[in-house]
């Protein structure tokens, strides 16, 4: 047997084999869309052990779940994140003549950005509303925040904390045309946007909210890979008209930092996460990530 | 562009690429249920890498490719502990005559002789008719470690009097 025998004897004897190929389709999107939630969830895992809770500062009254004042601890640092007294404003617009923004490592400067997008509010003030907001009844730790601000103006923020040992992450950022002409021009496999109305198939739980912006909104099981059977996240995707955009994910594991989709050290701490999607729908909508 | 292009674009691709996949996946996992598997999560990885919004796929059918024997290789890697015997009959297959069942059963006991390397070797150098430098690109191994293995690999194939 030789080379060519060899290809003619792989090729034959697959060539009758048939997939399901909308099947595999399916399950290819719904193990891409996990692996995307663990790869965001990773974002700021990596620091999270190390912005353990400081505790002892009283945050006001809880807005979600049970509704009763609350005291949690919270994390003073910053670690990376934009200094707490300032503002960030959107990344440069999707206009190519566009000159006004700022493409630099740092946040752009007051008044350089187009007003009709919204800046958002100081990290520090995000930080407290954001946590002020959680459920009175459980414990937060391992709060962190992440400065996602990247060289070519993508600006935003990644929280991350853990409710009871379960995780959460949250993440504010705005998208830019603009930047990914930078990094090589249009690419077809690089969409701009991530609205779910975009989507092929659209998500059962997409849909468009009054104002025109939209909402993704899930509760999932995952199936396959190596992620224990019980595993449950509950996600949103909230794209809003200005162009900002939210990802929020929570798990009902201990959710290890590795990325792998196959990693298979998750440990299931509850039966269900921590927030439901409308707890986590009700923190995107929040005013307070804003000015 | 705008995202629902991307979307679309996606599943072109993946409706276009899935059986040339499988048919890799099956060669290598020797298991219809192992080789949906492979294919998923081949996919996934695919479908995440398109969706982010920093970095680029050039050639996604080169990715996918890339992906998938890499995953073959680094889940035979976490398994070996408790490798299973692979390729115990092959799956049945609707339009199989029996020269093609016969064919298939040969190669999947001539394969399941080969390491998990050895036969991501085989599938890329030889259904996928890659030169030996992309065989090497795609596996992370040095073009010699190629040459070497895909010799071994015939050698052994030819040992179990395929023809």
């Amino acid at each position: 047997m030789n080379d060519h025998d060899l290809t003619s004897l792989l090729e034959r004897s697959t060539s009758g084999l048939q997939p399901d190929t909308s099947r595999l389709l399916a399950g290819g999107v719904a193990r891409g869309r996990r692996l995307g939630r663990r790869r965001r969830l990773a974002v700021g895992g990596g620091v999270v052990a190390a912005a353990v809770v400081v505790g002892g500062v009283g945050l006001g009254v809880a807005q979600l779940g049970g509704g009763t004042t609350t005291t949690v601890g919270v994390g003073l640092s910053f670690g990376t994140g934009p200094s707490a007294g300032g503002s960030i404003l959107p990344p440069c617009s999707t206009v190519p003549a566009d000159t006004s923004c700022s493409i630099s490592s740092s946040p752009a400067p007051l008044g350089t950005g187009r007003p009709a997008h919204p800046a958002l509010a100081p990290v520090a003030d995000v930080k407290a509303a954001l946590l002020a907001a959680l459920p009175a009844d459980e414990k937060v730790t391992d709060v962190d925040v992440t400065d996602s601000t990247d060289e070519l103006g993508n600006h935003g923020y990644d929280f991350q904390f853990r409710l009871d040992g379960a995780l959460v992450g949250i993440a504010v950022d705005w998208p830019s045309a603009k930047r990914e002409a930078l990094l090589g021009g249009a690419d077809a496999y690089l969409p701009p946007d991530t609205d779910c109305k975009d989507s092929h198939p659209m998500p059962a739980g997409c849909h468009a909210l009054p104002d025109g912006s939209w909402i993704d909104q899930e509760s999932e099981r995952p199936e396959g890979g190596s992620a224990p059977a019980d595993e449950v996240y509950t996600s949103v995707e909230y794209s809003r008209t200005d162009g900002w955009h939210f990802s929020a994910d929570a798990v009902n594991s201990s959710f290890e930092k590795d990325p792998s989709p196959d990693s298979g050290t998750d440990t299931v701490v509850s039966a269900h996460p921590p927030l439901t999607v409308a707890q986590l729908t009700a923190l995107v909508r929040a005013d307070f990530w804003f000015e | 562009m705008s995202s629902t292009h991307g979307e679309a674009e996606f599943e072109e691709f993946a409706r276009a690429r899935i059986p040339h996949l499988y048919r890799a996946a099956w060669l290598l996992c020797g298991d219809r249920h192992l080789a949906e598997d492979l294919v998923q999560d081949t996919l996934a990885k695919v479908y995440d890498r398109m969706r982010r919004r920093i970095g680029r796929i050039e050639n996604p059918a080169a990715y996918a490719q890339t992906a998938l024997v890499r995953t073959f290789v680094s889940s035979r890697r976490r398994r070996s502990t408790t490798e299973q015997p692979y390729a115990d009959l092959p799956d049945p297959a609707g339009s199989d005559t029996t020269a093609e069942a016969d064919d298939r059963l040969a190669l999947a006991e001539a394969l399941g002789d080969l390491s998990a390397v050895d036969r991501a070797v085989v599938v890329l150098r030889y259904l996928e008719d890659l030169s030996v430098d992309e065989v090497a690109g795609r596996l992370g191994l040095s073009a010699g470690a190629v040459r070497n293995r895909s010799m071994r690999a015939l050698a052994r194939m030819r040992e179990r009097s395929l023809r």
